[in-house]
C-alpha cells in the first residue's frame, strides 16, 4: 500500500512539473516559428538533452537492453555508433549546415527543408506523406512500451494506460509546442542520465567491480543455450559468429540500421534548426556525447550483466528466469519479506532442454527479453532504485513520444495540408495534425501484436534512411543534386525498403504474410544470409546510386536558387 | 590482460574502449570549440 502511495506521489510530482514546464513553453510560443523550431534560440544544453532524450526511448533501454541480455555485449558497437555518427558527425557535419540552410530558406520542418532546398512543394508533400504514414507506427511502439510499464507500475488496465499516457503527452505537445517539448525533455534527460548512471554503478557494485563483473560474464560462456549457440552466440562478451543469423541481426539491423539511420530521422534533424549559431551545436556535442554513452551504454551493459546476477542467485540465465512466472512471483515475494533467494534457487531448478530448435521455437522456449531489465531492477537493486528507474523509463517514453507526435503533427498539418491549402502560417493545422497523429497512434497501440517494439523501431529507422538520407546529404553538400534525382532517390529508396520488408527480410515478411500468400513461403530467397540482411543495407545504396546517377543526367537547379540556399556557406562545385 | 577489460574477445573489448574514447572525443571537441562560431569568423573576415 505504501508502495502504491509513493509511486502515485512520484507520478503526481511528475505531472505537476511537466505541466509547469509546458505552460512556460506556451507562454513563450507566439508564432509558427516558435511552435515548430522553438524560435531558433534554444540553449545548447536544452537542445542536446532534447535530442538525446528524443533518441533514447523505452525501446533502447528495455527493448535493446533485453536484447543485450540475450545476445551479449557485441551490442556495445551501437552506442559507439550513436555517439560517433548520431552526435559528433550529426551535429558537426549535418547540424551546422542544416541550421544555416534552414535559416536561409526559412524552413521550419524537415519536409519543408527538403522541399525548399530542391524548390519543389510536391517533394515537401511526398516527404511529409512518408513521415505521416510511418511515424505513427514508431509512435505506437513507444506508446506500447510506456503503457505496458504503467500497466505494471500502477496496476491499471492496458487500454487505460495507452489512452491516458497518450492524452497526457498529446496535451503538453499541443499546449507547449516545440519549446514546451524541449523544456520537458531537458528535465527528463537529467532524470534519465542520473537514473541510468545509478543503475550501472549499482550493478557493478553488486557484481564485484568493473573488470571482475565482465570476467564473470565471460566465464559463463558454457551456459549459453544450445539454440542461441546454433544461431551464432559465442558467449555474452564476444561478438556472434561471423555470418551467423545473430551476426547479421546485430550488425545489419541494429548497429548499421539504427546507428546510421539516426542521421535521417526527421524529429531529430529539426532540432538542429532550433539553435542560434554553430557555437551552440559545438557545446551540444559535449553534452550529447555524455548523455548517449551513459544512457544507452548503461542499459546494454546491465542487460548483459544481469545474466551473472541471475545465474548466481537462481542458477539460470536472464532470459530463462523471466520465462518462469512462478519463480518471478516467488522472488518478488522473497525480496519483499527480506528473505534470501537461496530457497528459491533450490525450488526452481532449471529445466535445460538441449534439443536444437528453430528461431521461432526458441522464442517459445525462452522468456520475453523485454522483461529482463525490469526484472533485474526489481530483484537485484534497492527499492529506491526501482522508483528512480520508474521515473527514468517514463521520461524515456515521454520524451521520444512527444518528439514523434510533434513531428507527425507538423508533417500532416503544416507540411501536407498547409502546403495544399496555402496556409503554412497557421499553428491550427499543425495542432490538428498532432491530434490526428495521436488518434492513429493510439489505435495502432491497441491493434499491434506483442514483441513489436524493437522491430517497429528498426523498420522506421530503415525507411527514413533509405528514402531520405542520400537526398539530405545531397541537400547539405552537393550543389549538383537535381530535383529529378531526389524524386528518384526518395521513391526508389522507399519502394526498395518496402519490397525488402514484404518479400526478403524474414523478420517482417513472415509477419506481413503477403509473400506467403503469393508464393507459399515466408521470403523469396531463403538461402543464408538473405533472410537476415536488413532492408536498409540493400535500399540505401540503391537510393544513393539513383541520386548520383540521375543528378549527373539531369539539369541542375538555377544558380540563383543554389546561391540563396548556400548563402554564407563554403561550397565546392562538382 | 587488463586492456581486454574482462571481455571474451578483442572486438568486444574494442567496442567498450570505443565507447569511452567516443565520449572523450565529444567532450574534447565540445570543450575546444565551446566559444567558436564559424559564422562569426566569416563575418569578421
Amino acid at each position: 500500500m505504501t508502495d502504491k502511495f509513493i509511486i502515485l506521489g512520484i507520478f503526481g510530482c511528475y505531472l505537476i512539473t511537466v505541466t509547469w514546464l509546458t505552460l512556460r513553453g506556451r507562454s513563450k510560443t507566439h508564432t509558427q516559428e516558435d511552435f515548430l523550431v522553438a524560435g531558433r534560440k534554444t540553449h545548447p544544453f536544452i537542445m542536446a538533452m532534447s535530442y538525446g532524450a528524443a533518441f533514447i526511448s523505452t525501446s533502447a533501454i528495455v527493448g535493446f537492453g533485453g536484447m543485450s541480455g540475450c545476445f551479449g555485449l557485441g551490442l556495445l558497437w551501437l552506442p559507439f555508433m550513436n555517439v560517433m555518427v548520431g552526435i559528433i558527425i550529426a551535429f558537426i557535419y549535418f547540424g551546422k549546415r542544416t541550421r544555416k540552410i534552414g535559416k536561409n530558406l526559412e524552413a521550419r520542418t524537415f519536409p519543408e527543408f527538403i522541399g525548399r532546398r530542391y524548390d519543389s512543394k510536391w517533394l515537401k508533400i511526398a516527404v511529409s506523406s512518408i513521415i505521416f504514414f510511418f511515424m505513427p507506427l514508431y509512435c505506437a511502439v513507444v506508446l506500447i512500451g510506456g503503457a505496458r510499464f504503467l500497466e505494471q507500475l500502477l496496476m491499471i488496465n492496458y487500454h487505460t494506460a495507452v489512452f491516458s499516457f497518450g492524452i497526457v503527452i498529446g496535451i503538453y505537445v499541443l499546449l507547449g509546442g516545440l519549446k514546451g517539448v524541449m523544456y520537458v525533455d531537458a528535465l527528463m534527460g537529467i532524470i534519465m542520465i542520473l537514473g541510468l548512471a545509478a543503475l550501472l554503478g549499482l550493478t557493478y557494485w553488486e557484481l564485484g567491480g568493473f573488470i571482475p563483473a565482465h570476467q564473470k560474464l565471460t566465464d559463463m560462456v558454457h551456459l549459453a543455450p544450445t539454440d542461441f549457440v546454433a544461431r551464432g552466440l559465442n558467449g555474452w562478451t564476444s561478438m556472434p559468429r561471423f555470418n551467423s543469423e545473430m551476426w547479421w541481426l546485430l550488425v545489419s539491423s541494429l548497429i548499421l540500421g539504427v546507428g546510421i539511420g539516426v542521421l535521417a530521422q526527421p524529429q531529430l534533424a529539426v532540432r538542429f534548426m532550433t539553435v542560434k549559431s554553430g557555437k551552440e551545436l559545438n557545446r551540444a556535442v559535449l553534452v550529447g556525447s555524455i548523455f548517449i554513452i551513459i544512457t544507452a551504454g548503461s542499459a546494454y551493459m546491465c542487460g548483459a550483466l544481469s545474466n551473472v546476477w541471475f545465474q548466481e542467485k537462481f542458477g539460470m540465465i536472464s532470459v530463462d528466469v523471466v520465462k518462469d512466472q512462478k519463480l518471478l512471483s516467488a522472488a518478488y515475494q522473497a525480496k519483499k519479506e527480506g528473505r534470501d533467494f537461496s530457497e528459491i534457487k533450490k525450488e526452481f531448478a532449471p529445466d535445460i532442454d538441449a534439443t536444437p530448435v528453430t528461431a521461432d521455437e526458441a522464442k517459445l522456449r525462452h522468456g520475453n527479453p523485454d522483461l529482463i531489465i525490469p526484472a533485474f531492477i526489481n530483484l537485484a537493486l534497492p527499492r529506491w532504485m526501482v522508483y528512480i528507474f520508474a521515473m527514468t523509463l517514463l521520461s524515456a517514453a515521454m520524451t521520444t513520444l512527444s518528439a514523434l507526435l510533434h513531428a507527425t503533427g507538423s508533417a500532416l498539418g503544416h507540411d501536407f495540408f498547409g502546403t495544399i491549402f496555402g496556409k503554412q502560417e497557421s499553428t491550427f493545422l499543425s495542432k490538428a495534425g498532432i491530434v490526428i497523429g495521436l488518434i492513429v497512434s493510439i489505435v495502432l497501440a491497441f491493434a499491434l501484436p506483442a514483441g513489436i517494439i524493437a522491430r517497429g523501431t528498426a523498420l522506421f529507422f530503415g525507411i527514413c534512411a533509405a528514402a531520405f538520407m542520400p537526398s539530405y546529404i545531397g541537400a547539405l553538400y552537393w550543389t549538383r543534386t537535381t530535383r529529378a534525382a531526389v524524386w528518384c532517390s526518395v521513391i526508389g529508396g522507399f519502394a526498395c525498403s518496402m519490397f525488402c520488408m514484404v518479400f526478403l527480410h524474414r523478420a517482417e515478411s513472415a509477419g506481413i504474410g503477403i509473400c506467403q500468400w503469393l508464393f507459399g513461403r515466408t521470403e523469396l530467397i531463403s538461402t543464408h544470409p538473405w533472410p537476415f540482411i536488413d532492408p536498409m543495407v540493400i535500399a540505401l545504396p540503391i537510393s544513393a546510386f539513383l541520386l548520383i546517377t540521375v543528378s549527373l543526367l539531369t539539369s541542375k537547379l538555377p544558380r540563383r536558387h543554389i546561391g540563396k540556399c548556400f548563402k554564407d556557406i563554403k561550397v565546392r562545385e562538382f | 590482460m587488463w586492456l581486454k577489460l574482462g571481455m571474451g574477445d578483442w572486438f568486444t573489448a574494442l567496442a567498450l574502449w570505443g565507447n569511452i574514447i567516443a565520449m572523450l572525443i565529444g567532450i574534447i571537441y565540445g570543450a575546444i570549440h565551446w566559444n567558436r562560431d564559424n559564422d562569426q569568423r566569416n563575418a569578421e573576415k
